[in-house]
């Protein structure tokens, strides 16, 4: 494998309509052009992108993968030689996940991540994924999450444990959980030691009378982003902050200087997987009533 | 003008050192009238973001950054300040318009490199009292030469302009502007690890007599940022700034004269002291001495004029190295001396490097015998290696030595052990064992925990790591020429090869080469 | 003759529609007591439709009842709106999804965007119209050049707004329907360009080509000839 050096990313920050499909779809596809022309090597979109969090009507709106929309996904990434991660609801037989798609720049659809935590109300419209696969790519080893996923540290522990370089989150998430979700973004990329790619959807929910946050970041860790070229919007851990409008932002990414910090300041050495969950889900969720 | 000096100072041992050259310079810019801002990084612990935020909160046309040391001169825990004061340019230039100048002692000793590396619009070699005050007024005014700023570094036509320091400041007019000082340079505090003399540190005033040094110790730069000969403060003048300082911030118990070496020439010294004794100072306070230029009478003075500790620029407990680092003294005397001061009240360190030039495995191991047997210090203050500067004497002994080549980059951490010693892991050993055994020896915080072998096989890594970062970062900037000067090849920098560490021989040959840290 | 109007003057609009309310009882006020302003524009773009058409594009959506109005009869051809103007957006939007609930076949799609930098490509539209809106382009000679841009060869670019200087008759004759919304037409109609003006647009666009229309209250503005 060529030695990975530095990654143009571009976030697609897409206003994902409810039953709207074909405009989603259309918009989407302006903005994959326009990161191919400003010379992105990984573009990204949110989560559920072309139905919205339709998932009242999932049966209805999800598409299979493959299917018509990764071919398409499939021949825009061949057309400007990217890779490409889309969030999609995703129907397989009578079963639905909410799913990101890794397409590489042949057009070929390198992997899948099915989302591993849903909540309870999803539950009952989604099934849950059962891995955090980390992908290698010629621009680094790609790991994939979905907005309600960083909520737990547990999936970007995987994700860093298997080594992945950019963590891309494809996420919609509603405004109400806007500030916990910002406060919990730096700590998954710290304790990853990643790129962390939160590409956030917009819109409303016109079912449930929300909207979704936007707010897109790149992030990394403050400690690397210090040690580096000075490039940090805030100081702090930012790369890239989207506000509340639809657009599209690249953003330069060197996997191979954060692959030297990441030797230099690993956690892998220190954790000590025996001491965890030790305790059963029962007792633990026992516990909760009393 | 508004101005911002940042001093970029993080040296806490063996105590927080004020920033007296940036009150210097602050002094001599509101003394033309430019408005001054200080950030002092010593008290940050995220320095690019203090940075970042002083710059948003108000626009500056000039920012000055103070930098004291290149690195913590420390062989067995090298730490390279480089890159910080590359990156706050790098700071200024997103955040600001404003011109940024860089100088201090540690930009004065590499002053090619330096510029080279971290790109600023003006360095400043030497004293920067009145070469700050000149370039601020072409600034504003556009009138001046450029060329005509003793120790000014721009660029001219596209190259390097270096002009030579003039080491000409007039220390009679100079007082540092101490209303810039962080208040929490002022709290009473623990004692730092490395002062084992002392549980608690009270709050100090920092002063300097006089600019400059006559002495010829080999490794030494002092020539470069302060000048030679010396220029000396009337010993009236300094008596009042210390009352004034003292008078000023109420919180201050003790002074510290911070001349490299105050005893130099000891007349002087002799009557500095006098003054404090006829004006009834009667402030306790610290002073560095050379071994040279110590008498009884002298002891007898310092200790009526209320010195109570003093810091011997001793170098070495060798004969061999003594001769080698031109200190104009032998071991007869550094006993002499040390059993002086033994019997006076005053508390009094050895300030040494251990594995200098010629200071052969068996010769260290008797200067640890001997000191234990004859040295009755408070304590012993020791550093393994001695950082290497350029145009030193210390260099061109490195070079014979192998330990580095003659085109070597000296801008990075670089350090002369005498080679036999530092590939003898059981004299290594033996001088561990010594510092560890005595309580008031110090010679690093972590020796507990390795042994100075292992530790010097850590070391060959971290300095490659410093190497292959500063070629990272000069490989996307263009080398200068230097203006007016004919063109000679810029040092390179070679990357020591670094091996699996599997027997043992390899591991002494890296530890060798960590000295140099290239072959 | 001395004006019952006072309209020699363009005067542009400072902050038109920045009320979400006013932004919908406007909206309510068009489609119960107004739909006929409508009416012709709409026949005039349906009768430039011809097989094969695939995009259309409406510049300045205002609240989007034309576009649905033109994907409604269309259902193959995409029509893309886009309106600068957030409150116009957001009304279309409403109006949108409503025509979505209410399982229209059309393939509409409104967003936020500059109209002095359209998110096209060249040479993409085969209808590129503007109903209502040209008197708030905030830089009308950008907004014509990219007009031109998207619009295919054999394509046409068809504006249409108010004449502020239309005959007096007409002015009288909408105002005798307007009630509460009659300071506001009045405002937008002394914010509207006169056949002079557009032409200096659209001589400094470099579209000395273009034809200019009056008919009614309406000013009318073309990439080729229409046949009125």
């Amino acid at each position: 494998m060529e030695s990975v050096g530095t990654v143009k990313a571009a976030v697609i920050q897409l206003e994902c309509k409810l039953s709207r499909s074909a405009g989603n779809m259309k918009r989407a596809e302006r903005y994959i052009l326009q990161a191919i022309e400003e010379g992105a090597q990984l573009v990204c979109l949110p989560e559920a992108f072309l139905t919205s969090g339709n998932i009242l009507e999932v049966s209805e709106v999800a598409v299979t993968i493959p299917g018509e929309c990764t071919a398409r996904l499939g021949e825009l990434a061949r057309q400007g030689g990217v890779h490409l991660v889309a969030g999609l609801l995703e129907k397989d037989g009578e079963t639905h996940y909410s799913t990101s798609v890794l397409i590489g720049p042949t057009g070929e659809l390198l992997g899948k991540y099915r989302r591993v935590h849903c909540f309870e109300l999803e539950k009952q419209y989604l099934a849950t994924g059962d891995t955090f696969e980390v992908f290698e790519t010629p621009v680094g080893r790609i790991g994939m999450l979905q907005g309600y996923d960083v909520n737990f540290p547990e999936a970007t522990r995987e994700l860093y444990r298997r080594g992945a370089d950019i963590i891309v989150c494809s996420a919609l998430i509603p405004e109400q959980y806007a500030y916990v979700t910002r406060q919990l973004l730096p700590a998954r990329v710290i304790e990853s030691q990643s790129y962390l790619l939160f590409v956030s959807g917009l819109g409303s929910n016109t079912f449930a009378g929300f909207s979704y946050m936007g707010g897109s970041e790149v992030l990394a860790d403050p400690l690397f982003l210090e040690q580096e070229k000075f490039d940090f919007v805030d100081g702090d851990e930012h790369l890239l902050v989207m506000e509340r409008d639809e657009g599209l932002r690249t953003v330069e990414l060197d996997v191979r200087r954060l692959r030297k910090y990441r030797k230099e300041r690993s956690l892998l050495g220190d954790l000590e997987p025996r001491t965890y969950w030790r305790e059963t889900r029962a007792a633990a969720v026992a516990r909760l009533g009393s | 003008m508004r101005v911002l000096l940042i001093s970029t100072n993080k040296i806490r041992v063996p105590r927080p050192a004020l920033p007296i050259g940036m009150a210097y310079i602050s002094a001599a810019l509101k003394a033309a009238g430019h408005e001054v801002h200080v950030l002092d990084l010593l008290w940050e612990s995220r320095e690019l973001k203090a940075v970042c935020e002083k710059l948003k909160q108000t626009p500056y046309d000039l920012v000055g950054v103070a930098v004291r040391n290149l690195d913590n001169l420390t062989f067995i825990d090298p730490i390279f300040f480089g890159p910080m004061t590359h990156k706050i340019v790098q700071a200024v230039r997103k955040y600001t318009s404003a011109k940024v100048v860089i100088g201090g002692s540690g930009f004065s000793v590499e002053p090619r490199s330096f510029f080279e590396y971290s790109r600023p619009d003006y360095g400043i070699a030497g004293e920067g009292e009145d070469a700050i005050v000149q370039l601020a007024s072409y600034l504003e005014t556009g009138l001046g030469n450029l060329g005509q700023i003793a120790g000014l570094c721009y660029m001219r036509d596209g190259k390097l302009a270096l002009n030579p320091p003039s080491g000409t400041v007039d220390v009679t007019r100079l007082e540092p502007d101490r209303s810039i000082y962080d208040p929490r340079y002022f709290e009473e505090t623990v004692a730092a690890a490395s002062d084992l003399t002392r549980d608690y540190q009270p709050a100090i005033e920092t002063l300097q007599t006089k600019r400059g040094c006559k002495m010829y110790c080999s490794y030494c730069i002092i020539k470069k940022t302060e000048g030679r000969g010396n220029r000396f403060k009337e010993p009236r003048q300094v008596v009042d700034e210390i009352k004034r300082a003292m008078r000023d911030n109420p919180q201050v118990r003790e002074f510290e004269i911070v001349d490299a070496t105050f005893n130099y020439p000891l007349d002087y010294a002799m009557e500095v002291c006098t003054e404090m004794i006829r004006a009834e100072l009667k402030v306790p306070w610290y002073c560095q001495l050379t071994p040279n230029a110590i008498t009884p009478e002298f002891v007898d003075l310092l200790e009526r004029a209320g010195c109570i500790r003093v810091d011997l620029g001793t170098d070495a407990f060798t004969d061999e190295a003594l001769e080698q680092l031109m200190k104009g003294f032998d071991m007869a005397r550094v006993l002499e001396i040390d059993q002086l001061f033994t019997k006076s009240k005053l508390e009094h360190t050895h300030c040494v490097f251990l594995g200098g030039p010629g200071e052969s495995p068996k010769a260290l191991r008797e200067s640890i015998d001997f000191t234990e047997k004859y040295l009755r210090p408070a304590q012993i203050y020791a550093n393994l290696g001695i950082r290497i500067l350029s145009k030193t004497k210390l260099q061109r002994q490195a070079i014979k030595a192998g330990i580095i080549s003659e085109n070597h980059n000296m801008f990075i951490p670089t350090f002369y052990v005498e080679p036999d010693t530092l590939a003898d892991p059981e004299t290594l050993d033996y001088v561990r064992n010594a510092y560890l055994r005595h309580k008031n020896w110090y010679l690093w915080w972590g020796i507990k925990g390795q042994r100075l072998v292992d530790r010097s096989v850590e070391v060959v890594k971290r300095v490659r790591d410093m190497h292959e970062e500063y070629n990272y970062v000069m490989k996307s900037l263009p080398r200068l020429e230097v203006w007016g000067e004919a063109d000679e090849p810029s040092s390179e920098t070679k990357l020591p090869v670094l091996k699996a560490s599997g027997d043992f021989s390899r591991t002494v040959a890296q530890a060798r080469s960590a000295a140099g840290n290239c072959t | 003759m001395e004006s019952m109007y006072n309209l020699r003057e363009r005067i542009p609009e400072s902050q038109p529609f920045s009320d979400i309310n006013g932004v919908r009882q406007y909206d309510l006020s068009m489609r119960k007591s107004a739909l006929m302003a409508y009416q012709k524009p709409a026949k005039r773009i349906l009768e430039l439709v011809k097989a094969g058409m695939t995009d259309i594009v409406d510049v300045g959506v205002n609240t989007g009842l034309l576009s649905l109005y033109i994907g409604g009869k269309n259902p193959g051809i995409a029509v893309s709106g886009i309106e600068e103007n957030r409150n116009l957006l957001e009304v279309a939007e409403e109006n949108l999804n409503l025509s979505v609930w209410a399982n229209t076949r059309a393939n509409v799609e409104f967003e936020l965007g500059k109209l002095n930098k359209l998110p096209f490509a060249d040479q993409s539209a085969d209808i590129v119209f503007s109903f209502s809106s040209l008197h708030m382009w905030k830089r009308p000679v950008e907004t014509l050049k990219e007009c031109q841009r998207i619009c295919k060869p054999d394509g046409i670019v068809l504006i249409e707004d108010m004449n502020r200087l239309a005959d007096e008759g007409h002015i009288t004759f909408v105002l005798q329907f307007l009630k509460d919304g009659a300071r506001d037409f009045m405002t937008a109609l002394g914010a509207s360009y006169s056949p002079e003006d557009v032409r200096q647009l659209l001589n400094e666009a470099g579209l000395p080509d273009w034809r200019i229309y009056e008919e009614d209250l309406g000013l009318i503005v073309s990439s080729r000839s229409l046949d009125l």
